[in-house]
């Protein structure tokens, strides 16, 4: 790494990880958001990648939306404004989701409408809303890309674990973890996979702190 | 006189199943996210939350399962348009909660932590475990007094779940852990731990 770089971001790690929100401040390690759908349904690279989509297309919206009608409700209506948005959003998403993925959906069960209150989607009521809209759908961007990063990563390990297939193909006949496919075997996955990425955080800021150090 | 009595038992019953063998954390995995943030925030009164919980959960079984049992059936299940609306009614049924329990706050209690428990409601209906289980109590066409017994129980088992991750949280703060492991990875690592040991309790097949 170049010196001048290793140095600014040694200088600035916090920054330099708070605007990074797919590997430095993934909404799922650092955050703890949206662990409910990834420990029950993602279990199989289909189920992640329907979940992907459906966090896609309702995450910018309920983040932008509110924001445009925040002035003519209040803060104190602002719980109820995100929530509402997220709940008439989810109406034209399930038919874009249902159009692409037919019955598949029913796989992710009650988990899928579940988004609507999920704190990786709803967060924002708990916060003042972000200045301006580009500010809003960069963040929405970064936090769904991190999330889907833990989505894919998470739903192929454990179907290769519980069932020996990758996005349906079956790989081996072995199956080394079959509690991998249950909601226990996923919290335990989840935490492992947590503790893996922080110890990249910590490798990569040592890291940078040499190079900084570095004098040629 | 033994309707009353077959109602009240399958009440009792779906509670306590709710709490133990069903429940909303180790088993479903509903609003996990809401019960880390309660363990890792000082601030937050887990208890105090709970209690709104339980009211709120109370409050909106059966604004769930009038929707289920009447509004429901009058839109055609073979299209997608029953499934695309149900979070919207049933978020809608968490706000008839959430409106009683903050006029009940407002105007029926005189309490010092009257301004606490208006801070924490939004968070305790705007919840995962709220939603999660009205979707269920409605797609198992559970009857008002399972749905009762059902949201009851599920709020107390997820205090249940938050009260007791939050004193491991307490005994899991030592520098005998790894540094990788600390905060999130182990408070997940020890959830599944304690899930795996419910399971174990009440028996469940693996599809191997």
């Amino acid at each position: 790494m170049k010196i001048d770089k290793a140095r600014y971001i040694a200088e600035n790690f916090d920054e330099v990880c708070t605007k990074d929100r797919v590997f430095l401040n993934n909404p799922v390690i650092f955050h703890s958001l949206g662990i409910a759908p990834l420990v029950v349904m993602d279990t199989s690279g289909r189920n992640a990648l329907m979940l992907f989509a459906a966090v896609l297309l309702l995450l910018p919206i309920v983040r932008v939306v509110p924001m445009l009608l925040m002035e003519h409700f209040g803060e104190k209506a602002r719980p109820m404004l995100v929530c509402g948005v997220a709940a008439l959003a989810y109406i034209p998403v399930y038919f874009i989701l249902y159009f692409i993925f037919q019955k598949n959906l029913l796989s992710l069960g009650i988990y899928l409408p579940m988004l609507v209150c999920e704190p990786l989607v709803i967060q924002r009521f708990e916060h003042t809303l972000d200045a301006s809209i580009s500010q809003t759908v960069r963040k929405s961007i970064g936090f769904t890309l991190g999330y889907g990063l833990v989505l894919f990563v998470l739903g192929l390990v454990r179907e290769f674990l519980a069932l020996g297939q990758l996005f349906g193909v079956q790989v081996t006949k072995l199956l080394l973890f079959p509690l991998a496919s249950t909601p226990m075997g996923g919290f335990i996955l989840l935490g492992l996979l947590a503790a893996v990425w922080q110890y990249g955080l910590i490798r990569y800021k040592k890291y940078v702190n040499m190079e900084a150090k570095r004098t040629v | 006189m033994s309707t009353v009595f077959h109602d009240v038992s399958l009440f009792l019953l779906y509670a306590v199943l709710a709490v133990f063998a069903q429940n909303a954390i180790f088993t479903r995995s509903l609003g996990v996210s809401r019960m880390i943030a309660l363990v890792e925030e000082p601030s937050l009164n887990s208890v105090l939350f709970g209690g709104l919980l339980v009211a709120v959960q109370l409050l909106a079984a059966p604004f769930g399962w009038a929707y289920a049992t009447y509004l429901a059936p009058l839109i055609q299940a073979s299209t997608p348009i029953r499934a695309a609306v149900r979070p919207l009614a049933y978020i809608l049924c968490s706000f008839l909660a959430m409106g009683i329990v903050w006029l009940v706050l407002e105007h029926g209690i005189h309490s010092p932590r009257c301004s606490e428990l208006k801070m924490l409601l939004p968070l305790a209906t705007l919840n995962c475990c709220v939603l999660g289980t009205l979707l269920i109590s409605g797609s198992q066409h559970y009857t008002l007094a399972q749905s009762l017994g059902f949201g009851l129980g599920s709020a107390v088992g997820y205090l249940f779940a938050v009260l007791l991750v939050t004193e491991a949280q307490r005994r899991l703060r030592t520098d005998a852990i790894p540094p990788m492991f600390r905060g999130l990875p182990i408070t997940l690592i020890y959830t599944g731990i304690l899930a795996l040991a419910i399971y174990s309790v009440t028996g469940h097949m693996l599809n191997v």
